[in-house]
C-alpha cells in the first residue's frame, strides 16, 4: 500500500518536473515518508529525539527547495539525501554529539532491550544473549563510523538498498560506495571478532 | 578444508558481492558458512533493531506531521510579512530618490582665483576713478558741492556713488 502510494506521488512529481513539488502535495509526501526519513536518521545518530527533530527539519528543507526538485531522481531518494546530509551536518558538532551523548548515556541501554526483541524467540537463552551483545557491538561500531561511512551502512543494512541506489543518493561514485561499506563492514567485523577461537587462515594455504 | 575464507572474501559476502571462488567455498565449508550467517544475523539485528526502535504510535506520525505543516505555515507567514516590509521600505526609498531628483540642482561655481583676478580687473577698467584715488575723487566732490550752495548749506548729501559721472 505505502509503496503504491510512494510510486504514485513519486510519478506524478516526475512528470510535472519542471514545476517541482506542489504544496498541497506536501502533506501527502509527509505522510509516505516520515517513517522512513525518521528511521534513516535513527539509525545515523542513535538518538530518537534528534531523529524527530531532523525529520522534521527535512521535510521543511525539502518543502523550501521543493521548486528545485527535477524529478532526476525518486521523491524518496532526494528526501533521504536530505536527511542523511542534515545528520552529517549534525554529527559534525562534536559539541553538540558530546553533550547529547552525556545526556542520553541512560538511553544507551534502550537498543539492547530492543535488540532483544528482535532476537530468535525459539533460540536458547545464550544464543539470545550473543545476539544482543553482537547487535549492541554493531551500534557501537556504527557510532565511530565516519559520517559518509555512517550514510552507506545504514542505507544498505537498515535501508537495504542496492548499491547503485545508494550511489544515487549520496551522489557518490559506486566504487566510493563500495569502498565506504566494506571499510564499515570490515569494521563491524572485526568488533564482533570470531566465535570460535581457532586461528583462522588470512590465506588460503 | 584446508583454508577458509579471508577477512576481505568475508567482507564481500556481507556486502552482498561475493566472488566466485568465495561462493565455492562458502557451499564447502561448513565452518566459513556458520561464519559469515552469524556475522549476516548480527548486521541483519542491526537492521531490524533499528526499525524497531523507530516504531512509534500512530499519533505520535500523526503529531509530527501537524508539527511539521505548522511549521510551514508560520514559515509562510513570516515570509509574507518579510516581502511585504521589504516592498514598503524599497517603496521609500523609491520615493525620497524620486524627492531628490525633482529638485533643480544648485549651481555651485567652484572658487577660481584667476576668475576673481579678472573681475577685479574688469571693475577697476570700468570704474572712471581708480580705486586708489577714491577717497581724492570724494573729496573733490565735496569741495564741489559746498561752492556751489555756498557757506553755511552742505554735510546733506550722501556724496557720490562709487563710478558716479563727476
Amino acid at each position: 500500500m505505502e509503496t503504491t502510494l510512494t510510486s504514485r506521488v513519486g510519478v506524478a512529481a516526475r512528470t510535472r518536473a519542471a514545476e517541482g513539488i506542489r504544496a498541497e502535495e506536501f502533506e501527502e509526501l509527509v505522510r509516505l515518508h516520515q517513517r522512513r526519513i525518521c528511521r534513516v536518521l535513527l539509525a545515523m545518530l542513535r538518538d530518537p529525539d534528534a531523529a524527530d527533530t531532523l525529520t522534521q527539519e527535512c521535510f521543511l528543507r525539502a518543502y523550501e527547495k521543493r521548486k528545485s526538485f527535477r524529478g532526476e531522481a525518486r521523491v524518496e531518494t532526494w528526501l533521504v539525501r536530505i536527511a542523511v546530509n542534515l545528520a552529517r551536518d549534525h554529527a559534525k558538532n562534536r559539541r553538540r554529539a558530546f553533550w547529547a551523548r552525556l545526556l542520553a548515556w541512560a538511553k544507551d541501554e534502550e537498543p539492547m532491550v530492543q535488540a532483544a526483541r528482535v532476537a530468535d524467540p525459539q533460540a536458547s537463552p545464550e544464543r539470545a544473549l550473543t545476539a544482543r551483545e553482537e547487535v549492541a557491538a554493531v551500534w557501537s561500531v556504527v557510532e565511530e563510523l565516519s559520517p559518509q561511512q555512517r550514510g552507506v551502512f545504514v542505507l544498505r543494512f537498515v535501508e537495504e538498498m542496492p548499491l547503485e541506489e545508494i550511489a544515487r543518493t549520496l551522489e557518490l561514485e559506486i566504487g566510493t560506495v563500495k569502498s565506504h561499506l566494506h571499510r564499515a563492514v570490515s569494521a563491524v567485523r572485526k568488533k564482533i571478532g570470531h566465535r570460535d577461537t581457532e586461528t583462522r587462515r588470512t590465506a588460503k594455504g | 578444508m584446508r583454508w577458509h575464507l579471508t577477512e576481505v572474501q568475508q567482507d564481500e559476502i556481507l556486502v552482498g558481492e561475493p566472488g566466485a571462488e568465495a561462493a565455492e567455498h562458502l557451499a564447502k565449508c561448513g565452518q566459513c558458512r556458520s561464519e559469515a550467517e552469524r556475522l549476516r544475523a548480527a548486521l541483519g539485528g542491526f537492521g531490524a533493531a533499528v526499525q524497531d526502535a523507530a516504531a512509534r504510535p500512530e499519533g505520535f506520525w500523526a503529531w509530527q506531521r501537524r508539527a511539521i505543516l505548522a511549521q510551514l505555515r508560520q514559515g509562510t507567514a513570516r515570509t509574507q510579512k518579510l516581502a511585504w516590509a521589504g516592498a514598503m521600505v524599497l517603496l521609500v526609498l523609491l520615493a525620497v530618490a524620486l524627492h531628490f531628483q525633482a529638485r533643480p540642482e544648485r549651481l555651485v561655481t567652484p572658487y577660481d582665483p584667476d576668475e576673481a583676478l579678472l573681475m577685479d580687473v574688469a571693475r577697476t577698467v570700468r570704474s572712471e576713478v581708480p580705486s586708489a584715488l577714491e577717497p581724492a575723487a570724494l573729496l573733490s566732490w565735496e569741495m564741489d558741492q559746498a561752492i556751489r550752495q555756498g557757506p553755511g548749506v552742505g554735510g546733506q548729501d550722501s556724496g557720490p556713488k562709487k563710478g558716479e559721472r563727476q
